[in-house]
């Protein structure tokens, strides 16, 4: 009995001298991640700042790299050409790239309500699309602006108001001439163009799309369908990190203007930068579903519009623009 | 330890025991107490704003139900329903009435900041009290789409529309014929709905209610807020129970991160949790309060104790000690002592008791001297006494005479006693001796002289010179005595008998004998010496002459001649 057990002692000591106490594996490099972000650094992008300052990249071991973006930059480009790993794209141009066979994929919707609205002078008497007849209307433009243009189309087609009775001039980021009166309307983003014009001191009229029945995204989070097919595990770690921080700007948008302003360049802009993270809340956090979930109904809104408006080359099915299968599998599946 | 010490520690512990107890349990009490009804107040109040949240939604449910159901508006909304062409006259008169006549009017009850009419077909709005709102799509809100079917409301959100967080109760309009022809919708006025869970009754300085929905954004302001309503989440232990349908109370910490009393309730119907919350430390003032009171309270009850312990320990003792000092002079031969208590208790009487026994022994003290005095003379006199008979006893046993002490016995002399040299000489034990006639130890002689001739009286008379007298021993020796005797006399001067004393003059006897015999043989021998040295004398000097007449010297001096004579 006595030698059974010494038997039995020395076997598992050696079971633990084995397994246990074996030499220690190297811990597993981080995994190196560029996101190429949509424009220069910004309380826009606060989520992916607070997931890298909190931790949740590092938990996911990813070392994260973020691009910044740029009138001159091509955001959707630098994640096709595996520049960036993700990017913080325009939905638009994810399916206008797709329309041209390029296989950018939208994984999430950070901004589930679009950020474009028009603006007018709140005397101007101009309240509502309709008002825009006959008016200065400054929306026109490529690149970044394109979306102005877009949606100020695909609204005035919804409300079949005809188009050419507006005045449509390019948009002017500096918003010169609205300032001077000679632009009665002028496009822009709620999260940075209508801060800019506020911040001015000027009272305006805000006419969003949204309320005519044009439901678009901005900033959604892009990749390429190779990476989800070679490296899903990591787009999935990408993904719960991203989504957290996300989650933890909206909760506390103070706090992520802190954080944003160790990124901005401009680090005494911070009323700027509070002024934006109020403005996008909405438009992150609708009170609707969960942070970064998208709606069918509202890709295909989009694809048609485009589809309509003719900046789409080749027709191709807009279910494969996007995917639910990563943040359902970050949020087991519930929507809220 | 003193008396004192004692009896203050003793009421300090008699005091600190109870009241530490019932300090103790009374504290806990009270602290339970009034955690209970801090609890039960926060619950109370939440089951409170819960239901003037209710009437506040069910008012406007009301409001606008009633508003829906009315003839005109339903007439209105029937004309611009079927009127698709805007430019007829009737399209705006039937907006400018449902707008003017009676969505208007409605909101200067308060409820709504914003009326508006759909379209229920393509969800756009027909006509709002805010004008710019008109045309809008609201085909997608789901206020709209649930609002077609029945009254319902949507928890509060943001409207990047409005620019501000909004909460829409919406209801169907349906024709006369019973079909659906608008939905009549309503903005509450939020500020009310932070009105009512702001307002409080009372003076508590950090009671807090705030609603929190699903996505854990406060929808109402909490009073220590700033413009957190849909802009902030909160996710305290509060909430999240709340969040998860749970009714309750717990302690944790707030979205301020303070410590927090708060109760929890999940309205179903709102789909949302209310919070009412205290903190810690104003809820639990009144329990430091009371542990103050109550400590205080120990810490007088203590004072007053020892105070009274040490007043009681001192009216105690100082008798106590008092008669401890005066039992001690007293003790200590001071019989004029006397202590000074006065008191009317059993201290006083012990007091007295002590001075009255005081007052005794001194009495009795006196006669006890005298009569230890005399005791002590007669233990010297009784020393001496046995002294003396003891040097007497030595002398009588030790002396080289024989003694004999007699009784007289009808004028015949018993033995009454008799030294060890008596008995001894006889050849008898001091026993055999004692109580035995002395005429037995005479010779017939002596015993004549001692009875017949009276030598006995004499010597009972006190007239006994010297005598001679012959004793025999136990082997018939005979012993020469020289007998001195004199009476004895007791204590009350009675003869009761002799002392005799006898010395033994056998061997002077037998001496004079012999120095009667040498001198007799001395007297026969001189006579024949004296012829002889007559002889010598005549032969010296005829030598000396016939040496002379030789021619020589004489031999024998005439000196030697004359010395060589017996004296």
């Amino acid at each position: 009995m006595k030698k059974t057990m010494t038997v039995l002692i020395l076997f598992i000591l050696s079971g633990i001298i084995l397994f246990g106490c074996g030499r220690p594996q190297p811990p597993k490099a981080p995994d190196e991640v560029k996101l190429q972000l949509k424009w220069l650094h910004q309380a826009q992008f606060a989520g992916f700042y607070m997931a890298q300052e909190k931790g949740y990249y590092a938990k996911e071991n990813i070392k994260i790299t973020f691009l910044e973006g740029g009138q001159d930059v091509d955001i959707a480009g630098s994640v096709v050409s595996r520049k960036a790993d993700f990017g913080v794209v325009t939905p638009e141009y994810i399916l206008i790239n797709r329309s041209r066979g390029l296989p950018l994929i939208a994984i999430a919707a950070i901004y589930r309500r679009s950020a474009v609205a028009f603006a007018a002078r709140a005397n101007s008497g101009i309240v509502r699309p309709a008002d825009f007849k006959g008016k200065t209307v400054a929306a026109a433009g490529k690149g970044g602006s394109m979306e102005f243009d877009l949606q100020l189309r695909a609204m005035m087609k919804k409300l079949k108001i005809d188009i050419l009775k507006l005045n449509i001039i390019p948009y002017d980021p500096e918003y010169a001439s609205f300032y001077s009166g000679k632009t009665d309307v002028t496009a822009a983003y709620y999260t940075g163009g209508i801060i800019k014009i506020r911040k001015k001191g000027m009272k305006i009229n805000l006419i969003w799309p949204e309320d005519y029945g044009i439901n678009f995204y901005s900033d959604t989070l892009a990749t390429t369908e190779k990476m989800i097919s070679d490296n899903p595990d990591l787009v999935e770690r990408f993904m719960r990190a991203s989504m957290q921080g996300w989650q933890d700007a909206i909760e506390d948008y103070r706090q992520a203007v802190v954080v944003s302003l160790k990124y901005v360049h401009d680090k005494e802009d911070s009323d700027t930068q509070t002024a934006m993270m109020e403005a996008m809340l909405p438009l992150v956090h609708t009170g609707e579903d969960r942070i970064g979930w998208m709606k069918p109904e509202i890709w295909h809104e989009m694809y048609g519009t485009l589809l309509d408006q003719g900046l789409l080359e080749k027709p191709f099915d807009v279910d494969q623009a996007y995917t639910m299968r990563f943040i359902k599998e970050i949020s087991g599946g519930k929507v809220k | 330890m003193k008396i004192a010490a004692r009896l203050t520690a003793l009421f300090f512990l008699m005091a600190i025991v109870p009241t530490g107890i019932v300090g103790y349990l009374g504290y806990g009490i009270g602290k339970r107490t009034i955690l209970e009804e801090t609890t039960d107040h926060l619950v109370s109040i939440n089951i409170l704003k819960t239901r003037e949240l209710e009437r506040w939604v069910k008012d406007g449910k009301n409001s606008i139900e009633e508003l829906a159901q009315q003839p005109l508006i339903r007439q209105y909304a029937s004309v611009i329903a079927t009127l698709h062409d805007r430019s007829d006259p009737s399209y705006p008169r039937a907006h400018r009435s449902i707008v003017e006549d009676h969505l208007k009017p409605r909101l200067q009850y308060g409820i709504f900041t914003e009326l508006f009419i759909m379209c229920a077909r393509e969800g756009h709005i027909w006509a709002s009290t805010d004008e710019k709102q008109d045309g809008k799509l609201r085909d997608t809100r789901r206020y709209f789409i649930e609002g077609k079917k029945r009254t319902y409301i949507e928890g509060s959100y943001y409207s990047p529309s409005l620019e501000r967080p909004a909460m829409t109760v919406s209801t169907p309009v349906k024709a006369t014929d019973g079909n659906l022809i608008a939905v009549l919708a309503g903005r509450l006025a939020l500020g009310e709905l932070s009105a009512i869970m702001v307002q409080q009754s009372g003076k508590r300085r950090t009671l807090d209610t705030y609603l929190v929905n699903t996505f854990n954004f406060f929808v109402s302001e909490p009073r220590f807020g700033g413009d957190y309503v849909l802009k902030k989440a909160v996710r305290t232990e509060g909430v999240e129970a709340g969040l998860s349908g749970k009714d309750g109370f717990g302690f944790y910490i707030d979205y301020r991160g303070v410590p927090v009393i708060g109760a929890y309730k999940w309205l179903p119907e709102s789909r949302m949790c209310i919070i009412t919350e205290i903190d810690q430390s104003e809820a639990l003032e009144p329990v430091r309060t009371l542990a103050w009171v109550l400590a205080a309270g120990v810490f007088i009850i203590l004072m007053t104790a020892g105070f009274l312990g040490i007043f009681f320990a001192r009216t105690i003792s100082r008798p106590l000690i008092q008669l401890a000092a005066g039992a001690g002079e007293i003790g200590s031969g001071n019989l004029e002592y006397r202590i000074d208590i006065k008191s009317k208790d059993e201290l006083g009487d012990l007091a007295r008791a002590t001075n009255e026994m005081a007052a005794r022994l001194k009495e009795t003290h006196t006669s006890v001297t005298n009569l230890q005095k005399e005791i002590m003379d007669r233990k010297l006199a009784e020393e001496s006494a046995r002294l003396l008979e003891h040097r007497y006893r030595i002398l009588f046993d030790e002396a080289p005479a024989m003694y004999v002490i007699t009784r007289n016995i009808e004028g015949a002399p018993i033995i009454a006693d008799c030294n060890a040299l008596f008995s001894s000489a006889l050849g008898y034990s001091h026993d055999e001796v004692i109580e035995q006639p002395l005429a037995d130890f005479y010779t017939p002689e002596s015993r004549a002289e001692l009875l017949e001739q009276g030598g006995y009286r004499r010597a009972l008379s006190g007239s006994f010179g010297k005598e001679e007298r012959q004793l025999v021993t136990r082997d018939g020796r005979i012993i020469e005595t020289l007998l001195h005797a004199v009476p004895e006399i007791d204590r009350d001067g009675k003869v009761t008998g002799t002392r005799a004393m006898f010395v033994d003059i056998t061997d002077r006897k037998r001496a004079e004998e012999r120095v009667n015999e040498q001198l007799n043989e001395l007297r026969r021998w001189n006579e024949a010496v004296k012829g002889r040295e007559l002889r010598i004398l005549d032969l010296k000097r005829e030598v000396n002459k016939l040496l002379v007449k030789a021619g020589l010297p004489a031999r024998y001096s005439s000196a030697e001649e004359d010395n060589d004579w017996p004296v």
